[in-house]
């Protein structure tokens, strides 16, 4: 190094910011330079003056202001606490029939069904088929709340309406404890194979606004080898959008391998997934490295099939290679 | 490790409307914070103001707060653009008076800061008058930008890569802003130690 690149370098050398081999080469520089010595000296120098010139902080400067911050948040939270509740226009069906139809012909049917028992029961039926299809519809990604308010009858017991997993931890005792929002905030504690704990993992793994809890709800599911939790994966890898939890959840199917649905997932995701790394977890579960494990005649289809479709995916790429060359090395050993 | 897992437990509580944990929060941050913007602004009222925002929008944010980086970096981002906005509203601060009027009578600027801790770094009394009005006519020509990169790596210790995260922009940004305000402090403070 010379003098001028030393010495451009120096503040940078004395907070710490350079790479190892620039700290080495001012080093290497400085044990020979006499100049450059007395440069860190003056530098070090006008670095100790400036830090005597820190403002330091005035305690009661600091307690006025964390008064303040208290008063301010504990107001905040008090106006949100306080928000006026939507008040719910009261609703007659008999009113809104009467104001379509108060005189003629359609008045006959307004006074019939002003009498209660018909009125009463069109609106329970009206409510009864649209909360089934709404319900049917809620089963799409993206509407954690719906699946949970209109649950099979079975699950009703279990699962409170708008349930929400806030967050997922794991105890040393093995145990998992989730904090659940179910209109207010609440925690459970349970094995993670529990039938209830495994309930409100199934619907965080579909929460949509927060990918964090979708994977550390795919991670806790992973190792259970129910029908509910495969399929719950398997929905992951086919319509998450965040990679990270695809690959999570591509781990998590490990168990179901041999699965032919798993597998129809795994060879979509290895064909068509934007993401290389969600290919090559894809890859290594259709193809497993250890060599004890036998490859079907399947699974060698599909490998050439990828082969021809993806030339420029390295990784999967080699490893199709690899594992078509192993399956039949006299005969898969040519042109790819 | 450790340290970063009981802040994001903290984080969680909070979200989730544990207020001890956000005073917390505050608590672990909240000196550097006051102690940033008395740095840059030299003001107390202009620090405190600085300091309430900060943490309300800290507060009222951090239900959207996602760890997509770390807590100090998203803390020193607001802190560093409340700063920013400061010191851009003002007048040039050539233009302001070295003396300031009071009830008690004229007093220097940096005097104005009262020290009401019991342990003074001896250093600072052993310092010139001249030292001091250098320093706070060399910080007068750092840009905005380049005064608060060198505010952070300077007095707050941040690392480059850290201090671009907080401002938005690249480790070789904050790298390159960092070496012109110290060259400008080489220049002018080089004769005088």
């Amino acid at each position: 190094m010379t003098c001028q690149q030393v010495q451009s370098n120096l503040s940078f050398y004395l907070y710490g910011e350079l790479d190892f081999a620039a700290e080495e080469g001012v080093e290497e520089h400085l044990a020979g330079c006499a100049f450059c010595q007395l440069a860190v000296q003056r530098e070090k120098s006008w670095h100790a003056s400036l830090q005597s010139e820190s403002e330091s902080v005035p305690l009661q400067l600091l307690a006025e202001c964390r008064q303040h911050l208290s008063k301010q948040v504990a107001q905040e939270s008090e106006a949100s606490s306080a928000a006026p509740k939507v008040r719910r226009a009261s609703f007659s069906f008999t009113d809104l029939l009467d104001r379509l139809a108060p005189t003629g012909p359609a008045s006959v049917f307004g006074s019939w069904v002003r009498s209660p028992w018909p009125a009463r029961m069109a609106t329970a039926s009206f409510l009864l088929i649209s909360g089934f299809y709404l319900g049917r519809w809620g089963q799409h990604d993206g509407q954690p709340y719906l699946p949970v308010r209109f649950a099979p009858p079975a699950q009703a017991g279990l699962l409170q309406p708008y349930a929400r997993v806030r967050e997922i931890q794991p105890d040393a005792s093995g145990q998992i404890r989730l904090s659940v929002e179910r209109g207010e905030m609440g925690q459970l504690t349970g094995a993670p194979n529990s039938s209830e704990i495994r309930q409100y993992l199934l619907i965080a793994a579909r929460d949509a606004s927060d990918p964090a809890i979708r994977f550390d709800s795919v991670e806790t599911l992973s190792g259970q080898t129910s029908t509910e939790v495969r399929d719950a994966l398997v929905a992951r890898v086919q319509r998450d959008p965040n990679a990270a939890v695809r690959v999570k959840a591509l781990e998590g199917l490990r168990p179901f391998a041999e699965d032919g649905t798993v597998r129809k997932t795994l060879v979509f995701a290895l064909q068509h997934d934007e993401n290389p790394g969600v290919r090559s977890a894809a890859i290594d579960l259709l193809a497993p490295t250890q060599p004890s494990v036998e490859v079907t005649p399947e699974v060698i289809a599909i490998l050439r099939q990828v082969l021809s479709a993806n030339p420029g995916d390295e990784y999967v790429r080699q490893r199709s290679l690899q594992v078509l060359q192993s399956a039949r090395p006299t005969q898969e050993a040519t042109t790819y | 490790m450790a340290e970063r897992q009981d802040e994001s437990a903290l984080i969680r509580a909070a979200q989730r409307g544990d207020q001890s944990a956000f005073e917390q929060l505050v608590r672990a941050y909240d000196q550097n914070v006051l102690r940033m913007a008395l740095n840059l602004l030299h003001s107390q009222e202009d620090a405190r103001d600085v300091y309430q925002e900060a943490f309300l929008r800290v507060y009222r944010n951090l239900p959207k707060f996602r760890f997509d980086c770390s807590f100090s970096t998203w803390l020193y981002r607001i802190v560093a653009n409340l700063c920013l906005d400061q010191i851009r509203r003002r007048k040039v601060r050539k233009e302001e008076p070295a003396a300031v009027e009071s009830k008690e009578g004229e007093f220097d600027r940096f005097q104005l800061v009262p020290e009401d801790r019991a342990e003074v770094d001896p250093q600072r009394k052993l310092l010139s008058a001249e030292v001091k009005q250098r320093v706070s006519d060399v910080l007068d020509q750092l840009t905005p930008r380049e005064r608060i990169v060198f505010e952070m790596r300077h007095y707050q210790g941040m690392r480059l890569r850290a201090i671009g995260d907080a401002l938005g922009v690249t480790e070789e940004a904050a790298k390159n802003c960092l070496f012109r305000a110290t060259q400008k402090m080489r220049t002018a403070l080089g004769d005088l130690v």
